[in-house]
């Protein structure tokens, strides 16, 4: 029998010695730690989870472009509702998870191929800067999408008494979210971008992907909202020396339910917001305010592109560089760099210029050979234009309410919102430096880490 | 490493029990045999000369002796004991009488050893060959409902269209927060079945067991946390001369139910839309810019042609009138849908060849009339399964087993209802026509607008109408899957009682869905025309011209291996040991694969490339990429166990049991491997009737009390990495690359689940087995629950999971069996009831918003502490408003109408009424027989419960045609809310009191019913002619229906929508 007792433990010793390496298979293949670049590449192209609809657009709820009917009015969450008629509310489930969850949730998988990438194999360093650089300029992207919700407009005077955003940047959930102050938060996302500008490659394959150009247009973004124009005119124009074609609307089919098509050529980074209903307009209910369609010239082939009838004199968007029903895109375009840098040399005193940049792109928008060229002979004040021609053209954009709030700091362009109830006769009116052109912090988030609310 | 002592013990077990040297002694050899049979009786235990041996496999022995007679004594369970002095020189054989009252005596088999009931403290529940062929069903576990005690079947997800039964078994509760680890452990032959459980066919099973609690189940470790089902199939009583046996079945399985689904009739319909047409409610869609997307329906249409001058008030009238009178749901289920009929067969040889015993089976089943008339449906399924067992030496034998099983099903595009339109709506109006005056087929309205279809194309495009009947031929859906299912037992009988024995078992199969549209198929017709252009009068397609073929393949290796040592010692004449102990190792392995062909020729078997990666303008606007179906993916679990478990048993009174295991995974990481403790459980159990005082009361023929106590695991849902741990997906849908989410930020803490569960049980048999039964209380305790941490929202990740999740259970379960009468008329009564209640204890998780959980709690986990895991809440309900007929809800106590922020309100301020799962659950079954004729009723109950009954939602008929019956019961005037309380139609409808109105108290019923489940009458013709043969014939009907429910509503609250169709199947059995 002792020898059956010996094959038997020949057997077990045999499988002990096999027994470790025998469970560290993983148990489903798409399921597995990052182990290349491609694996973190793979991340960052996870559009569901960054570009589509994972940025806050609390802020554009406030905006004085667009109003809604009664009927798409009631329809809408307690929050939704309260926010459209300016009014401080508190967020519900679903709104706290769009406009604070989601976008820290962009940040930490940028935190996550930060902390990543120096334990992953791969020789290739221009793929390893650009992974770098991506995660590095969705960082400060998604900052800056914060920012202009939830802090108030960057005032060198008073920045750094001023509340900042949590800078999270560590995957470490032990570590305690304080706010930083205003300077802090800026100082980051500059530094971010500067980084991410160097580290990109000047023209990425997909526009999902930021590259140089977008990380110059968002540095130009970022200054234009700072204040510091010679650095935005700086940016601007690196990034329109690697991308400086517009669409020409002329070519567009207007027959089409969404002209503009996605991933046109003036797309330089491709993200939208999705968190607020109650502009997204696909069901109707949603129309673009009267005066600003009537301000569009006849010849002003945007007329048609951005709007759609909806009788009654009412008109709808459609104008949505998703190339769908998505209204709101907050993504970086060619037209806004060029409009950025249109201001700036306004701002600086280089009137030529300005009129030069405004023309080029009016020229692709207006019918052919029907737009008179705007110059010093026939217009009052350049810098009056560029920002009407600035509201015209970035239209669900994703830029009015921060030029909304960098331009109340001026007293010539400080403006007074208002809005009726839908169905009622109250007028809300939103004056310039209100707080409540600072949202609050979702409670719960106050009441887990102590941070400090905004007033 | 722990499992090193393991192989310590077991070595020092092993030497410390080998056998003793025995001298030099003249040896008595005999033979033992069962007296009525004549067939060799296999471990009888003889005692004599201070020795105790036991027969082998051929019932063969040999003694020493120390004199030339001595006295033996013979004993084997179920058989009475003998003395019987013998002469060394006799030629020794010994006829041995079955012992009556052990004829009922239960043998379980655990999956590692079989032992008797009577030796165990565990709690079992065991259904026996001659209960499940009383039965008719499809598949084993089919037929165990209603028969095995306290298993629990939740229908809710039963599929009238597809006749799905969807089951989920469950046994003492759920033990788990992740719904999909929450179902029990089934073993096939000793081995976790991987499986198709429908490829066993049902007439290969002997037997079924259930462990309850966790003596029974904790052999079973980590994965027997919801209980563990063994199915033990079919060994034959081999014999020498060739046995045949056979059964075939009819089966008739009537056409679905479609009248019993509540549903707004069409005339009432019609009433609705004219009251929307009226409300102007049609005006944006029909003048809107997405016009061309959106269905009218031939009432609507008709009303606006009507007012634009296009037709007469009269035809109108008539199109109004007509359409009152049609429902083509009766069209539907008279003249296409049709009974379907099965034929199920079976066949097994088998001969006992001395050295080799062998036994050969075959199943065929076959659909000869699918449910729609005319169009070729075909399912068959066929088995073939080779037993062999070779008794290589007297010690050494190698048992196999081989089955192949192949299930080949190909279907046309099956007419279902409701026909689903597209085009916004997401049901068919009810007033559809399917067949013009002669019987020929019609277009009916599909995705877009008829005039829109008729004029885009400008004649270029491919015809873009739908004609459901046509259609159906066009497309052919087919189902292949095939498992070779092997299985190797090597034995060595190291002496009497000593065994080791080495097992491999393997299921190889693989299975391919798919679906062959073919060109003229609608589905190709309208992706084509979609992704079509058309310049300056010129077409331009995307997708290649040609039919489409989509395939899904997926395949599963499974290797599994188990060494063990078994021992069955007397060690005294009043002490008994028995005791196994080794180690599993398992591997299994599962593939996918999927694709999606274009340009498909099935004749030429031809295809044409397409271009995945580029988007293409659309023919109805935006911009699409070809669909690719292609993915692939890999999934690979091992598992690696050591067991052991032993029972000790002192003068047939006193009973031990203690058993031990260990399981290491690959899904969660080394790390919790080494952390994670042995799973134990311990048992006592104490044989009453064998005490001498009890001799005197001859009533009690057995009465048994059992305490156990122990741990089982369960697996729960979720990962452990120290590192960020991604998922790949296919593409994204606006670039078409790869892409990878984080499915778990880094998480090292996870360990399994721990169930445990105390038990106490007794087990009794009075007036000689008249009345039997047993009764058990059980306590349960389950912690390390995995569950959702919810983190603070800046840091990003929302949860990160835990074991912190905790549940508390009570509950019993009794089953007794009364032979209320005995000789030619037979009544026997079975009963059991299953009680269990348990609520949460411990959850930190992401709390729902309120509405999610007066919506999904019943029928998904949704954890909430003091309350069951499925539970049933509602919003208060004040009635009807006696004005406008709308419903009235409660906002700070006082009715309101603020829908939306009723709806809002915390969770506490909802109704809780109780479990979504019965609290209670059994079966009455009745058996009568007449000498060889015999009816068996089976009738199961469940109770305790509620549900939420479904109801008119204004919103879903305005807008997607979704009716209900409850329409006509509906507030219309004042004064009707003091009889009703269906909401009036209001115009517009309001989202927010629609959900209001369809979660509220008004719709929640108690969910009691008493079913009559099966009837079945059989008759077996078995005379002096035919030896022991018998030919035996059986009538059954299944899901007969209810017989009795507590809620005043015309709904089933066991099933989704509406119960199976009856069921009737006619079989013959022979044996010869």
């Amino acid at each position: 029998m002792n020898r059956y007792i010996a094959i038997f433990l020949l057997f077990t010793v045999f499988f002990l010695s096999s027994c470790e390496k025998f469970l560290f298979e993983r148990h489903t293949s798409s399921i597995t730690n990052p182990k290349s670049l491609q694996d973190l590449q793979a991340m960052l192209d996870a559009g569901n989870a960054i570009n589509y609809g994972k940025f806050a657009d609390l802020h554009e709820v406030l905006n004085d472009d667009f109003f809604v009917s009664e009927t798409w009015f009631n329809q809408q969450t307690e929050f939704d509702k309260s926010s459209y008629l300016r009014l401080k509310s508190n967020f519900d489930l679903t709104s706290e998870r769009a406009q604070w969850r989601d976008p820290y949730r962009v940040i930490a998988i940028a935190n996550t191929i930060l902390e990543e990438i120096p334990k992953v194999s791969g020789e290739d360093i221009v793929f390893r800067n650009s992974i770098k650089g991506s995660a590095l300029f969705l960082r400060a992207f998604t900052f800056l999408n914060l920012a202009s919700i939830y802090c108030k407009t960057y005032d060198p005077k008073s920045a750094k008494l001023d509340l900042g955003l949590p800078l999270r940047l560590s995957t470490d959930n032990t570590i305690q979210s304080v706010r930083s102050n205003l300077e802090e938060t800026y100082q980051r996302i500059e530094k971010d971008l500067i980084e991410a500008f160097q580290l990109l490659p000047i023209k990425s394959t997909v526009q999902t992907r930021p590259d140089k150009s977008s990380a110059a247009a968002l540095l130009s973004r970022l200054y234009l909202m700072m204040g510091r124009y010679e650095d935005c005119l700086d940016f601007s124009n690196k990034s329109l020396e690697i991308s400086s074609e517009l669409l020409d609307f002329n070519l567009l089919n207007a027959y089409l339910d969404y002209p503009i098509p996605i991933m046109n050529i003036e797309t330089l980074f491709l993200a939208y917001p999705d968190g607020s209903f109650i502009i997204f307009n696909a069901r109707g209910g949603v129309y673009i305010d009267n005066d600003l369609v009537e301000s569009y010239h006849e010849d002003d082939l945007r007329k048609t592109i951005f709007f759609k009838s909806e009788g009654l004199g009412l008109h709808s968007f459609r104008g949505s560089f998703m190339g769908n029903y998505l209204s709101y895109f907050n993504g970086l375009t060619v037209s806004e760099v060029l409009l950025n840098r249109a201001e700036c040399y306004a701002r600086l005193g280089n009137v030529q210029s300005a009129f030069m940049d405004l023309n080029r792109l009016l020229s692709f928008r207006y019918k052919t050979g029907e737009l008179i060229p705007f110059s010093q002979t026939n217009t009052l004040d350049v810098l009056d234009l560029i920002l009407i021609e600035r509201r015209k053209e970035l239209l669900n954009r994703g830029t009015r309410w921060t030029d909304l709030k960098r331009l109340n700091l001026d007293p010539k362009y400080a403006k007074i919102l208002r809005r009726k109830k839908p169905g009622g006769s109250e007028i809300f009116e939103l004056h310039p430096n209100d707080s409540r052109y600072v949202f609050q912090i979702p409670q719960s988030v106050i009441e887990m880490t102590g941070m400090k609310q905004n007033p | 490493m722990k499992i090193y002592n393991y192989i310590f013990y077991f070595i020092i077990l092993l030497t410390f029990y080998s056998p003793f040297a025995i001298g030099q002694q003249k040896l008595l050899q005999g033979f033992v045999y069962d007296i009525t049979t004549g067939l060799p009786l296999k471990d009888v235990k003889i005692q004599g000369n201070n020795q105790i041996v036991s027969t082998d496999i051929k019932g063969s022995f040999k003694i020493p002796m120390t004199q030339d007679t001595i006295t033996l004594f013979f004993s084997s369970v179920g058989y009475l004991s003998k003395n019987q002095k013998v002469n060394v020189f006799d030629e020794i054989r010994i006829g041995l009488t079955q012992d009556n009252i052990y004829l009922d005596e239960v043998v379980i088999n655990t999956g590692y050893q079989k032992i008797s009931k009577e030796r165990s403290a565990g709690s079992f529940v065991h259904v026996n060959q001659k209960q499940l062929e009383s039965i008719s069903g499809n598949t084993i576990i089919e037929k165990l409902d209603g028969i095995l005690p306290g298993l629990y079947f939740d229908k809710r997800n039963y599929d009238y269209l597809t006749n799905d039964d969807n089951s989920i078994l469950r046994v003492r509760g759920i033990n788990t927060f992740s719904s999909s680890t929450a179902n029990p452990l089934i073993i096939v032959d000793n081995f976790p079945f991987e499986g198709d459980l429908s490829t066993i066919h049902p007439e290969e099973v002997e037997s079924v067991t259930m462990l309850r609690d966790a003596t029974a189940a904790s052999i079973w470790g980590a994965r027997a946390g919801n209980g563990v089902i063994v199915i033990t199939l079919k060994k034959n009583n081999l014999s020498a001369k060739p046995q045949i046996n056979f059964s075939s079945t009819i089966q008739v399985t009537e056409k679905p139910y479609l009248m019993r689904i509540p549903e707004i009739s069409s005339s009432e319909f019609v009433d609705v839309e004219l009251y929307l047409f009226e409300k102007g409610h049609y005006n944006n869609a029909i003048n809107g810019s997405s016009a061309f997307r959106t269905i009218f329906s031939p009432v609507v249409q008709a009303l606006y042609d009507e007012r634009n001058g296009r037709i007469s008030t009269v035809e109108l009238n008539q199109i109004i009138s007509k359409s009152r009178n049609v429902e083509y749901k009766e069209d539907l289920y008279n003249r296409i849908y049709q009974n379907r009929i099965q034929n199920i067969n079976h066949i097994n040889l088998n001969q006992n060849f001395g050295k080799h015993e062998i036994s050969v089976s075959g199943g065929f089943n076959d659909l000869i009339k699918g449910g729609t008339k005319n169009f070729n449906s075909k399912n068959q399924a066929f088995s073939v399964s080779l037993r062999h067992k070779y008794n290589i030496t007297n010690k050494l034998s190698l048992q196999s087993y081989f089955r192949y099983s192949i299930n080949n099903e190909a279907t046309p595009d099956l007419l279902y209802y409701p026909i689903n339109p597209g085009g916004t709506r997401s049901r068919m109006y009810p007033y559809l026509e399917l067949f013009d005056d002669y019987g020929k087929p019609l277009v009916v309205p599909k995705d877009y607008n008829q005039a829109y279809k008729d004029t885009i194309g400008l004649g270029l495009l491919y015809d873009w109408s739908f004609n459901p009947i046509r259609d159906s031929e066009t497309s052919k859906h087919f189902t292949k899957s095939n498992l070779f299912h092997p299985n190797l037992i090597l034995n060595y009988n190291l002496k009497s009682g000593w065994d080791m024995e080495v097992t491999y078992t393997g299921e190889i199969g693989a299975s391919g869905i798919g679906s062959n549209y073919n060109i003229e198929s609608y589905y190709v017709r309208d992706l084509l025309n979609r992704y079509s252009q058309i310049n300056n009068g010129k077409l331009i397609r995307a997708i290649p011209e040609g039919g489409i073929l989509t395939r899904n393949n997926t395949s599963i290796t499974a290797n599994k291996l188990r060494v063990l040592g078994r021992i069955n010692e007397e060690i005294s004449p009043k002490i008994k040991l028995s005791g196994v102990l080794g180690w599993d190792l398992s591997d299994v392995n599962s593939t996918r694969s999927s694709s999606t062909i274009y340009g498909y020729d099935s004749y030429l078997m031809q295809s044409k490339p397409v271009d995945h990666i580029s988007r293409f303008p659309l023919l109805i606007g935006g911009t699409g990429t070809i669909p690719n179906g292609q993915s692939f993916g890999r999934s690979t679990r091992r598992l690696v166990s050591f067991f052991g478990n032993a029972a000790f048993e002192y003068n047939n009174k006193y009973i031990i049991n203690l058993s031990s295991r260990r399981d290491a995974s690959n899904v969660f990481g080394a790390k919790s491997n080494e952390l994670w403790n042995p799973l134990w459980s311990a048992g006592v159990a104490w044989n009453i009737h064998n005490e001498n005082f009890l001799n005197e009361i001859s009533a009690i023929s057995f009465l048994k009390l059992r305490i156990s106590q122990g741990h089982s695991g369960n697996l729960g849902g979720g990962t452990t990495s120290d590192r960020v741990v991604i998922s790949y997906a296919t593409s994204d849908s606006y670039t078409g690359l790869p892409f990878a989410t984080v499915s778990s930020p880094p998480n090292t803490s996870l360990k399994w689940e721990n169930v445990e569960m105390s038990n106490i049980g007794l087990d009794i048999s009075l007036f000689s087995n008249r009345i039997s039964g047993s009764l058990d209380y059980y306590k349960k305790s389950v912690s390390d629950l995995i569950s959702d941490e919810e983190l603070e929202g800046t840091i990003g990740f929302t949860n990160i999971k835990m074991n912190i999740g905790r549940l508390e259970g009570r509950g019993f379960d009794a089953n007794f069996n009364f032979q209320i009468f005995q000789g030619f008329f037979k009544w026997n009564l079975g009963t059991s009831m299953s009680f269990v209640k348990d609520w949460v204890t411990h959850y930190k998780g992401t709390q729902a918003a309120t509405t999610i959980y007066a919506s999904n709690a019943e029928r998904s986990i949704y954890p909430v502490v003091g309350r069951p895991l499925m539970s049933v809440y509602s919003y208060k309900f004040g009635g009807l408003d006696g004005q406008t007929g709308e419903p009235l809800g409660f906002k700070n106590g006082e009715l309101s109408k603020d829908y939306a922020n009723i709806l809002r309100d915390s969770l506490h301020n909802l109704n809780y009424h109780g479990s979504a799962t019965p609290l209670y659950h059994g079966f009455i079954n009745n058996q009568f027989s007449y000498k060889s004729l015999s009816l068996f009723v089976n009738m199961t109950y469940r109770g305790g419960h509620y549900f939420t009954a479904n109801s008119i939602n204004y919103l879903n008929l305005y807008n997607s045609w979704t009716g209900h019956s409850d329409f006509s019961k509906r507030w219309q005037k004042p004064g009707d809310e003091k009889t009703t309380n269906v909401p009036s139609m209001i115009y517009p409808a309001n989202t927010s009191k629609e959900n209001f109105y369809a979660y509220s108290e008004a719709n929640v019923h108690k969910a009691d019913v008493l079913r009559l489940q099966r009837v079945a009458l059989s008759y077996r013709f078995q005379s002096k002619f035919l030896n022991k043969h018998y030919v035996e014939v059986g009538l059954h009907i299944n899901n007969i229906g209810l017989l009795w429910k507590a809620a005043n509503v015309d709904t089933d609250p066991d099933y989704n929508i509406i119960p199976p169709s009856k069921n009737y199947s006619a079989n013959i059995r022979f044996n010869f």
